[in-house]
């Protein structure tokens, strides 16, 4: 009996996690205001810090084959401790989708539609990603490329838009930060959008497969999706400068600024359009994730009758969960890290060990047995 | 109230059961006439006959003796109208009546009797033997003429159809500059010989069966063994089966009982008129669906990217043809969602609008009394009554109704201020690029009334809201187990997508669609000029 019973192509699997990480280029505020205009060095630096995480997200899911997360969970720890853990994860991608959608209302409010409530816009949102979500992962991640493909045009248009106002003495001076601000922005870059691949592991028993490709399409996916958002931040450092810090969305002022032919300005509807696909996204794969890990814990047959009691709470708690933008950000550069910390690099790494461990006993004791 | 209502019911369901049950037994006694075999006594056989067949003026039984000496009696019964006279006359009178070397009949011998008039005196492409009344009447009905005689306790059904047919023209829907000129008519022996005269392979299959208790019309299946997915032929063959209605009129019947999904706007089943597109997708792996009575044949399965895909493209040039293909998404995209982002931009977000552009637009938005979505969605709906009106309207009208439609209306609403020029211009392009597609052309209305709504509510935001939903929709539909939008998301069969690559890089079948037989061409790629027998002046 498994809960999910389509399957994805392997490249189908690389493009959404391009496509997920993509989609947090527009959250680049959290880090750069710290590090103004050195951010892409931490960036950098994470990426590199990644790939090892990334890599042992993979041997994870290779030594427990065609298991997702929360099976993998109770097959290391047992069934109290695997429940716990599992529950403890279930938390986790709750708190994501909240969090996102939260940020996806918040700024479709303040690029395009200033009056609107943003219940109403969160509240449809999310009936959209109930709505993907019902038919499945096949659905959920189906338009990845399209939406790559759509930012990757998007992203071009608009370097050659602000071709003119990129200076390179932008960039300067370097190395001019106490090293704990690095540290802390590698940290927070590495927790808020590469971690987060960690939901993918709930994903990985339902590509096609699974085992042998693995390596080759996450660490792919993952650098894909890295090197673009790298590619906008440098964009926004160079436009902007050192003032950077002063903008909560960097990409949107970038565009503002940008002229095509000197008729058409304003181009900020094309960072909505940009904004608007790449979230919907991620939350529709957040939310489908939550709703499978959710049916796996409690052992329910299907997620379905389940996807729109679980809306209505990610709605409540979107807006429980902060008062406003600046206790957002504020958060995402002090807590969150060490939150996220938990669940993308000490469990994931800690399960690894343990069934290591457990492996090495259970083939000690074989061994035992065989020269008994 | 309720008992009254439960007492409404009850009699009107009461009174149904008693007409159902008449019904029933009279189509029982019928029933048993059909099946009850023939006699061999000429007389209560035909009596049985007309019993079943009633006593149309169409219905001819022509009674007559033959033999040496004339000592047979034989009757011929066909459908006036049905039959070639000149076979009924040509091969089965004269040969009848003119025979006379009965010489060894014997009373025992019936059978050999029987034999020689089937092998020797008829000359009919197509002679069998038949057992019933029933299946007597079902032949004649469909054009064929039976022979039965005294004495003989079988009939001779004797293929003789030659009823009047429209000959084969040029399709009025799908029309083409270059490119093969014929379009099946609704005849069904013609369809599938203009099938068969595309593909002579002996693989082709078309595989027959009957649909509808009234019509009994004629289905075929062809597809081509080897090539189509044995499990989407099955389907297809199961789902025809189990069709259970009295009336198949066209093929859109079959469509809309066979089709994955029928409470989708968009269709999972493709139809064509032309028998070059038929063979093609049939040559693609693809099944299709011949029905009696109809020139528009279905093809399953549909994929999203196939109703941008026109014959003509494979016969040009590739790369006009990709251009054209790209200008056919752009102008559906344009199609659905012009409407709805001139309302976006104009009510919600005046400031994307380009300074000078937005005065020319308020100019000309300012005497206008309506809000802007119903003056949008009164054009688009005046737009589409216009059409329905110029398909409905007998052709030397037409001209007559689009001047008064099209340029006094259009005119006049915008001389008289009603509404503005920039919102006509956009309906206009609106309704042009919505006949670049065809086959989606309706279901790009309904969506293109949705997004209008939409975006009257919530702005771009709402048009975002309702293509990610559409899209969404897309993603979710499949046509006979091939999911609706194969070769739309870069996955595979991307060389005859979003742009059609030359024919020889097309070496494969498309995925998921063709089963075994992969290959196509065989050739190098690119295909190098080859110059054989160029004599070789030394």
């Amino acid at each position: 009996m498994t809960i999910e019973n389509s399957r994805i192509s392997a490249g189908q699997f690389m493009f959404s996690i391009a496509c997920f990480l993509h989609s947090s280029s527009l959250l680049t505020s959290f880090f750069v205001i710290i590090t103004r205009n050195e951010s892409w060095m931490p960036f950098v630096a994470s990426i590199i810090i990644c790939i090892p995480l990334i890599v042992s997200y993979v041997l994870l899911s290779k030594s427990y084959p065609g298991m997702n997360l929360i099976q993998i969970n109770e097959a290391v720890f047992g069934r109290v401790a695997g429940k716990i853990v599992s529950a403890l994860y279930v938390w986790f991608f709750f708190t994501l989708t909240s969090l996102n959608i939260r940020d996806l209302g918040t700024f479709v409010n303040k690029t395009t539609m200033v009056k609107t409530p943003i219940s109403i816009i969160i509240i449809l949102f999310l009936l959209l990603c109930v709505w993907s979500s019902y038919y499945g992962l096949e659905v959920v991640t189906r338009y990845s490329i399209v939406f790559l493909i759509i930012s990757c045009v998007i992203l071009f248009i608009s370097i050659i838009a602000v071709y003119d106002l990129i200076e390179l003495d932008n960039f300067l001076p370097m190395f001019d930060m106490p090293l704990n601000n690095y540290v802390q922005v590698s940290h927070i870059a590495s927790t808020i959008p590469f971690g987060e691949t960690v939901i993918f592991l709930m994903v990985t028993p339902y590509v096609d497969n699974a085992p042998k490709n693995l390596m080759r399409y996450f660490l792919g996916g993952f650098l894909l999706g890295s090197i673009l958002i790298l590619i906008v931040i440098l964009r926004d450092i160079s436009v902007l400068g050192n003032t950077i810090q002063y903008f909560s969305l960097p990409s949107f002022e970038v565009f503002r600024l940008g002229t095509l032919f000197q008729t058409i300005s304003h181009m900020e509807i094309m960072f909505s359009i940009l904004l608007i696909v790449l979230l919907y996204f991620k939350i529709s794969v957040l939310f489908y994730v939550t709703m499978l890990a959710i049916a796996q814990l409690l052992n329910i047959r299907s997620y379905r009758p389940i996807l729109l009691p679980c809306a209505a709470l990610v709605v409540v708690y979107a807006f429980t969960a902060f008062k406003d933008v600046i206790t957002h950000t504020k958060t995402a550069q002090e807590t969150t890290p060490f939150f996220w910390t938990l669940f993308e690099i000490l469990l994931p790494v800690l399960t690894l060990i343990v069934s290591f461990v457990k492996k090495k006993a259970k083939n000690k004791n074989n061994r035992k047995a065989v020269s008994k | 109230m309720f008992r009254y209502i439960y007492n409404k019911l009850k009699y009107s369901g009461f009174l149904k059961t008693m007409s159902n049950a008449g019904e029933q037994e009279l189509i029982e006694s019928k029933d048993d006439i059909e099946l009850k075999t023939i006699t061999g006594s000429l007389q209560s056989d035909l009596e049985l006959i007309r019993e079943v067949m009633g006593t149309s003026p169409d219905i001819k039984i022509h009674e007559f003796r033959y033999g040496e000496n004339c000592e047979f009696k034989g009757a011929i019964i066909f459908v006036d109208g049905l039959v070639s006279n000149e076979i009924i006359t040509d091969s089965i009178l004269k040969p009848l009546k003119l025979y006379r070397n009965f010489n060894n009949y014997q009373q025992d011998s019936i059978q050999q009797t029987l034999d020689t008039v089937k092998q020797t005196i008829i000359c009919a492409g197509e002679v069998t033997e038949k057992h019933t009344i029933g299946e007597v009447v079902e032949s004649c009905l469909s054009g064929d003429t039976v022979f039965i005689s005294d004495g003989f306790d079988k009939a001779l059904v004797i293929s003789t159809k030659g009823w009047e047919k429209r000959s084969i023209n040029e399709p009025q829907t799908e029309s083409v500059v270059r490119g093969p000129r014929e379009g099946f008519t609704e005849n069904f022996r013609t369809n599938t010989a203009l099938l068969r005269r595309r593909i002579k392979s002996p693989k082709l299959r078309l595989d027959h069966l009957t649909i509808g208790e009234k019509t009994v019309t004629n289905v075929c299946v062809a597809y081509i063994e080897g090539v189509a997915d044995p499990g989407i032929v099955e389907t297809v063959k199961a789902r025809l089966k189990s069709i259970n209605t009295d009336s198949i009129i066209d093929s859109g019947y079959i469509e809309q009982f066979i089709e994955d999904h029928p409470f989708s706007i968009f269709p999972t089943i493709g139809y064509s008129e032309k028998p070059d597109v038929i063979a093609g997708r049939i040559l693609e792996g693809r099944v299709a669906i011949i029905s009696d009575g109809s020139p528009f044949v279905l093809t399953v399965p549909m994929l999203f990217v196939e109703s941008f895909q026109s014959a003509e493209d494979y016969y040009i040039r590739p790369f006009f043809a990709s251009l054209i293909r790209v200008l056919r998404y752009v102008a559906f995209f344009l199609t659905v969602t012009a409407p709805a982002i001139f309302i976006a931009l104009t009510t919600f977000h005046q400031e994307l609008i380009p300074t000078t552009l937005l005065f020319t637009i308020s100019a000309a938005r300012e005497g206008t009394p309506f809000p802007a979505f119903l003056e949008a969605f009164i054009l688009v709906m005046s737009f589409e009554i216009l059409r329905e009106a110029g398909v409905r309207l007998p052709r030397p009208v037409g001209q007559a109704i689009s001047i008064v439609g099209a340029l006094i209306m259009g005119e006049a609403a915008v001389a008289a201020g009603l509404v503005g020029a920039p919102m006509v211009i956009t309906i206009a392009l609106t309704a042009v690029a919505g006949f670049v597609v065809p086959e989606q052309m309706d279901s790009a209305a309904i969506m293109r009334i949705i997004l209008l709504l939409l975006a009257s509510i919530l702005g771009a935001l709402g048009i975002a809201l309702g293509l990610l939903g559409i899209l969404n929709h897309i993603a979710s539909i499949k046509s006979f187990g091939i999911p609706y939008c194969t070769s739309l998301t870069f996955h595979h069969n991307m060389q005859d997508s979003y742009i059609r690559m030359p024919l020889w890089s097309m070496s494969k079948r498309p995925k998921g669609i063709a089963s075994k037989d992969i290959t196509r061409t065989n050739m190098e790629i690119p295909p190098s000029p080859i110059y054989a027998n160029i004599p070789d002046n030394k």
